[in-house]
């Protein structure tokens, strides 16, 4: 192993970029608890601060628009991830069987993800007009509904609307993960299963789930972690509303600091956004490393 | 046996089948909006607000896109964001590569490990939540509204995901080849260049296209940290046309459509890439 002047070199070149993630990342942080723990005040063009501790986090236990975005921030993890994982799950089992245009399907499956929400959100708003948009004209032509769906105008409907974006852009994510697992998985033990005769529920019971948990995990981390954060779509369909129906924790927060210039609450929801994350992650990882033993 | 084989045989093709229907069903639902949309931006507004709606316009038109180069500034958004993603790739590259290159198995020294799992800590904070910092700290530093605050943001967001997936590739390279390398007088750095980037350039490749498409997407900080039109990039004119009352659709999916062409682009031509990043992070990461 390298030592003396080699080590010294080691640090020279590792921290550049440690300390670039330290003034980028780790002093903002830093900042953000502050800004939560105080009163921000604007005197003579810069922002003033006054500790007063845990006192925004107690406004913000008792802020019902806090506790509504927090329900919806939730509900759309609830339901988007489970479908998307289950639905990325029968794609790339279908894809590991097939061999013929698999290229193909794999670049046609990958491309949704690649598509920036900025024309993402263009392309369901369209898709969602509720006079002239594909879809309601589509659900009237097959005699599913009589009235035009207002997607994104109905506070009941709206935030599914959001759900099926949300799906949409990441279930390629899933695939590909979920496919690279599934290949990983060798191909005698399901000879091995059909000489023992196994039925295809069995197999898929006992063998590919059961191989594929790890990669099953870091989707639903990853999906987690990012859902909860969920902000592109929902800003640009609809702003959090009709209402507050479709508002989420990142919208609550963006708009709390854009357009009612409140910092110091903004930073106490972003805080608390951060610490749930961080709790939900790792749980995850706890669950992870018990996979990994069991 | 032989009739249990032929059984087996047949059972599978047909099973194909029904795995071929349901993915071409799927890719058809999921690609339907992107050709609906590309399909809307060549209609004339009359058109599009017909009923039933035209899959293929009849009256193909390019006047959508001529005002959407009258109405906004996107050529310079485009080479707004041009500079951001090559600043970005830039600043990832070069303190990412030598980063990795000092926190893989080639060298050994204290906090270490500790540096490796602080870069993945940096990378669990999301931007959303740091928003509002960047905004205040850019404002008293005065480097809001500039590329260098994109830039710098933009990097931390996938500096962390770099470090971590070269170091991983790295650590697979054989001691054996760089220990000859060093007998032959490599540098340290000479090394780094000469042996371990061209030995690992797949992966790298893989990540520097990743970096380059979300970068390139990446609409928050877009839109909180950039206010005049030499610095604002492309995903800020791709929502140039969204108002809440009076929506021309035709404009608003073209404004889309050109903003997206690079990073369709690439991921056409380096599909194998992308997927092999995505997968090395996960297995990795």
């Amino acid at each position: 192993m390298l030592k003396g002047k080699n080590a010294f070199f080691a640090y020279g070149i590792t921290l550049p970029a440690i300390i670039y993630l330290l003034l980028v990342v780790g002093y903002p942080v830093f900042y953000l608890f502050q800004l939560a723990m105080s009163k921000a005040r604007f005197e003579a063009g810069s922002l003033n601060l006054k500790w007063v501790g845990l006192e925004n986090f107690r406004i913000l236990f008792q802020d019902q628009y806090f506790w509504e975005a927090l329900k919806h921030t939730i509900y759309i993890v609830v339901t988007s991830i489970p479908v998307s994982v289950i639905l990325a799950l029968i794609l790339a089992l279908c894809l590991d069987k097939i061999r013929r245009g698999r290229g193909i399907m794999q670049t046609a499956l990958l491309l949704p993800w690649m598509i920036a929400p900025a024309l993402g959100a263009a392309m369901w708003r369209w898709l969602y007009n509720d006079q002239f948009g594909l879809i309601n004209y589509m659900l009237r032509l097959v005699g599913l509904i009589k009235q035009p769906i207002l997607w994104l105008a109905d506070p009941n409907v709206a935030i599914n609307s959001i759900v099926i974006c949300d799906v949409w852009q990441y279930t390629p994510f899933c695939i590909i993960i979920l496919f690279a697992g599934l290949q990983d998985i060798p191909t005698d033990l399901y000879e091995a299963a059909g000489i023992d005769g196994a039925n295809a529920l069995q197999v898929f019971w006992y063998i590919t789930l059961r191989l594929l948990k790890t990669e099953i995990l870091f989707v639903l981390l990853i999906r987690t972690v990012f859902t909860l954060r969920i902000f592109d779509y929902v800003y640009t369909l609809t702003r959090g509303g009709p209402g507050r129906s479709t508002e989420v924790i990142a919208t609550y927060l963006y708009r709390t600091a854009f357009s009612l210039a409140k910092f110091d609450y903004s930073a106490t929801i972003a805080v608390t956004l951060l610490i749930i994350t961080a709790v939900l992650a790792l749980g995850y990882i706890m669950l992870f490393k018990g996979g990994m033993e069991s | 046996m032989r009739y249990f084989s032929r059984q087996w045989k047949v059972k599978s093709d047909n099973g194909r089948l029904v795995k071929w229907i349901i993915l071409s069903v799927y890719i058809v639902l999921s690609l339907a909006p992107v050709f609906w949309t590309l399909s809307t931006s060549f209609k004339p507004r009359s058109e599009t607000l017909e009923i039933p709606p035209s899959l293929i316009t009849h009256n193909f038109t390019l006047d959508n896109y001529v005002k959407v180069f009258q109405k906004t500034p996107v050529l310079l958004s485009l080479r707004n964001s041009a500079i951001i993603v090559t600043g970005t790739l830039f600043l990832c590259l070069t303190l990412g590569l030598l980063s990795a290159y000092g926190l893989s198995k080639f060298f050994k020294f204290a906090f270490q490990k500790f540096f490796l799992y602080l870069a993945l800590a940096t990378r669990a904070i999301a931007p959303t939540a740091l928003v509002v910092p960047f905004l205040i700290i850019g404002r008293r530093l005065h480097i809001l509204d500039t590329f260098l605050i994109l830039i710098l943001t933009n990097t931390y967001m996938w500096l962390p995901f770099l470090i971590w997936l070269m170091k991983g590739f790295f650590d697979v390279i054989p001691e054996e080849l760089v220990d000859a390398a060093k007998i032959d007088g490599c540098s340290n750095l000479g090394i780094l260049r000469k042996v371990i980037i061209p030995l690992s350039i797949s992966g790298l490749v893989s990540v520097a296209i990743l970096i380059f498409i979300d970068t390139w997407n990446e609409l928050l900080f877009a839109m909180s940290l950039a206010e005049s039109v030499g610095v604002k990039p492309i995903t800020t004119t791709m929502t140039y046309f969204y108002t809440d009352v009076y929506t021309v659709y035709g404009w608003m999916t073209a404004a889309g459509i050109i903003g997206i062409i690079p990073a369709i682009f690439f991921t056409l031509f380096f599909q194998r890439h992308i997927v092999k990043g995505i997968v090395a992070g996960a297995v990795k990461g």
